[in-house]
């Protein structure tokens, strides 16, 4: 007897209405997505794909949706189940050789972690053989050296800083000298390392140190202070008189820093300059 | 006596000392006056009531004597706890940043404190000790809303420099190619 549930036509048939019915399920699941991202509902569209990623087999696919998942969290912050998504979707497309989405989902992976300042992580990424080609690659190596110069430095700033708060002048120095490699011409840095010139003692190179900051950055306050402390040590009535003038600061900013600042009127004390201007 | 918590009395110093002592030698005093106002005077014979008087007049005395000191020590106790000396404070605040400097008060007095953190305090019982790190602490906020902001707008430019490339962010995902 003839079987309609057994017949090779019949499921022919049936499969031929439902591959059209299912790929029209997964347009709309897409395009329903597509609207939250687009609407700033990030976790709403990454739950839709993530729906659709449990109905999927295609290993292509899968790649696909996974990729899209990892560059959607990447847009919400959430960096660590991004990075997962993004090796998921990577290491599929590289075992299936869908060239196209490898790329995609290794530059992504390198954002994501440009973006969390892991600099080796991301330039391994971006500095794969097949991303040769790859404008996104390039253009993130450069951005890579310029971020990471800027990172290296105020980390070198830092740690100058840290020296300096446990009185190792010295080896801050070293550190500030770091900074500077990175961050040229760097108020801070060069205004750290006055100090800590003025410190140990050696009170021309603060001082000229310290005018390099100030040329860097006129506005910037503390360099005048820190001038001002350098020029009564100098014992150099002409220098006071010539930061209190290029300063353009109020009298009052330079009295309250007396009032505040015990190792400025300690080193300042003897300064007659000082003193007229205190009175003032 | 039972009832009193010695420990307790003589956790109070020299005040509580001399107290205890009084109430000691009051008790005794007291129990061997009397053990002597208790003798019938009018069985005894006039040497026996001679040598009494004298007995009596003695314990008076040792009474007087004993109560005074007692007393003059327990006006020194409390003249002690009364009064409050000052106390020279060395105070370290570390690590100094001048930009963002502590600010230390002692009773509203502010105290003056130098490159190393290092500042004199003159302080007495009961001195509130003021410090105040709102400065750096509004430099750190100012710092958090900057890196907020900071992040923020990388991410941005981020997403905006992929929605414009094929080999990064969703590239072709969406557009069903």
């Amino acid at each position: 007897m003839w079987n309609i549930k057994t017949s090779p036509g019949f499921l022919l048939l049936a499969m031929l209405f439902l591959f059209p019915l299912l790929s029209l399920a997964n347009a709309d699941s897409l395009n329903k997505a597509k609207v939250l991202l687009d609407e700033g509902k990030t976790f709403a569209a990454i739950d839709v794909l993530k729906e659709l990623l449990d109905e999927t087999s295609e290993p292509k696919k899968r790649a696909e949706l996974q990729g899209a998942i990892g560059w959607a969290l990447v847009q919400a912050r959430e960096y660590t189940e991004a990075e997962l998504f993004l090796e998921r979707s990577l290491r599929n497309a590289t075992e299936g050789e869908y060239e196209d989405i490898r790329l995609r989902a290794n530059n992504n992976l390198g954002i994501a972690l440009y973006l969390q300042n892991k600099f080796e992580e991301s330039r391994a990424y971006f500095s794969q053989d097949f991303a040769e080609n790859s404008a996104t690659a390039m253009t993130y190596l450069k951005l890579l050296d310029i971020k990471e110069k800027e990172f290296l430095g105020e980390e070198a700033l830092l740690s100058g800083v840290d020296k300096r708060h446990s009185k190792q002048f010295e080896e801050a120095i070293n550190k500030y000298d770091l900074a500077l490699k990175y961050m040229p011409n760097n108020p801070r840095a060069l205004e750290f390392k006055g100090y800590a010139q003025f410190r140990l003692g050696r009170l021309e190179e603060a001082y000229k140190t310290l005018q390099l900051a100030k040329n860097a950055a006129p506005d910037y306050q503390l360099t005048y202070l820190n001038l001002l402390k350098v020029s009564c040590a100098l014992e150099s009535s002409a220098k006071v008189k010539q930061v209190v003038a290029d300063s353009g600061l109020d009298i009052g900013v330079y009295q309250d820093w007396a009032s505040r600042d015990a190792e400025l009127q300690r080193v300042c004390a003897d300064n007659n300059e000082f003193s007229k201007i205190i009175v003032k | 006596m039972d009832n009193l918590d010695i420990v307790a009395i003589l956790g109070t110093g020299a005040t509580g000392f001399s107290f205890l002592m009084l109430f000691v030698g009051y008790k005794l005093t007291s129990d061997i006056q009397n053990r002597i106002l208790d003798t019938n005077l009018l069985g005894l014979s006039p040497d026996r009531l001679k040598t009494w008087e004298k007995i009596a007049g003695k314990q008076i005395n040792n009474t007087r004597v004993f109560l005074i000191f007692t007393l003059a020590f327990l006006i020194a106790g409390l003249a002690m706890l009364a009064y409050r000396p000052e106390i020279k404070v060395i105070l370290r605040l570390t690590p100094m940043e001048t930009k963002n400097p502590p600010v230390v008060y002692v009773q509203e007095k502010q105290v003056l404190l130098d490159e190393n953190g290092i500042g004199m305090v003159v302080v007495r019982d009961e001195h509130a000790l003021n410090i105040d790190n709102t400065t750096v602490l509004k430099a750190l906020a100012k710092l958090t809303v900057q890196h907020s902001a900071s992040a923020a707008s990388e991410s941005s430019l981020v997403q905006k420099l992929a929605d414009k490339s094929p080999d990064s962010g969703f590239g072709i995902f969406f557009s069903g190619e």
